[in-house]
């Protein structure tokens, strides 16, 4: 078991998530880590894919494993964030509070992310951590600095992408003109 | 920044030996924050965590837009 608090506290949360046979995938900073260069993340991200009845499962496994699920998610009530539904439940290790944030898939891409998620070590597990392709383009929506690092690293590190994908979806997600900045797209051939 | 020459050495491992450099190198960042008074770094992770929160807005809003 790793000593860093936060590896622990996202590897006991896809513990009870697996548990319960969700669909998931991280994301985030940990996803990033998984596809790019090392550094240092504290942000446990995790796209679930869960109705409003698994949900309150997955709470009540959380309590028992021993997170802290505030109230008012177990009444239903979910923090909304860009009009998607997110949970954070919370863990104390190492004299400090660690949340993991569940993200609800809605949307198509979300949905496609999930469904294309794939297997990578996380501390000695084997995880389903989302597709660097989906990873690039949910950076290139946030686009801050460190975004379009980790998509740098992400890009040095992963030989070998799936570039119609992410034609396809910076299309419809509004976003070719930064895709083009990491890809630009060859020319037409002569003829 | 890493040298080019450590960037090949590290594409070329595999994804469980990469991640071991990730938690050497998290765990490394972890000793030092820890080294901090306790309350600074409780400012440092929430300032870390504001931002990210601010990132899942601006990522999850864009969405929102393309359904």
């Amino acid at each position: 078991m790793t000593d860093l608090p936060i590896e622990r506290v996202l590897l006991e949360s896809i513990d009870q998530i697996e548990r319960l046979g969700i669909d998931y995938a991280v994301m985030g900073g940990f996803a990033a880590r998984a596809w790019g260069l090392p550094r240092p993340t504290f942000d446990a991200d995790i796209a679930i894919a869960a109705d409003p009845e698994t949900l309150q499962r997955l709470f009540a496994a959380f309590e028992e494993a021993g997170f802290d699920v505030p109230p008012e998610h177990k009444t239903g009530f979910l923090d909304n964030v860009g009009g998607f539904q997110k949970a954070s439940v919370n863990r104390f290790a190492d004299q400090h509070v660690w949340s993991t944030d569940l993200f609800l898939v809605q949307g198509a891409f979300l949905r496609s992310a999930l469904d294309r998620a794939r297997n990578a070590s996380i501390g000695y597990q084997q995880v389903r951590v989302m597709a660097p392709e989906d990873l690039i383009l949910l950076k290139l929506i946030a686009s801050r600095r460190k975004d379009l690092a980790d998509i740098e690293e992400i890009v040095t590190i992963c030989q070998s992408l799936d570039m119609p994908y992410l034609r396809q979806w910076a299309s419809k997600l509004g976003i070719t003109d930064r895709l083009v900045q990491f890809f630009p797209t060859p020319p037409p051939s002569d003829g | 920044m890493l040298s080019d020459a450590k960037i090949e050495a590290y594409r070329k491992m595999s994804q469980p030996e990469r991640w071991r450099e990730v938690e050497a190198l998290m765990t490394y960042a972890w000793n030092q924050l820890k080294q901090l008074p306790h309350d600074e770094v409780v400012r440092r992770l929430a300032r870390d965590k504001k931002e990210h929160d601010d990132a899942d807005e601006i990522i999850l809003a864009h969405l929102r837009r393309f359904p």
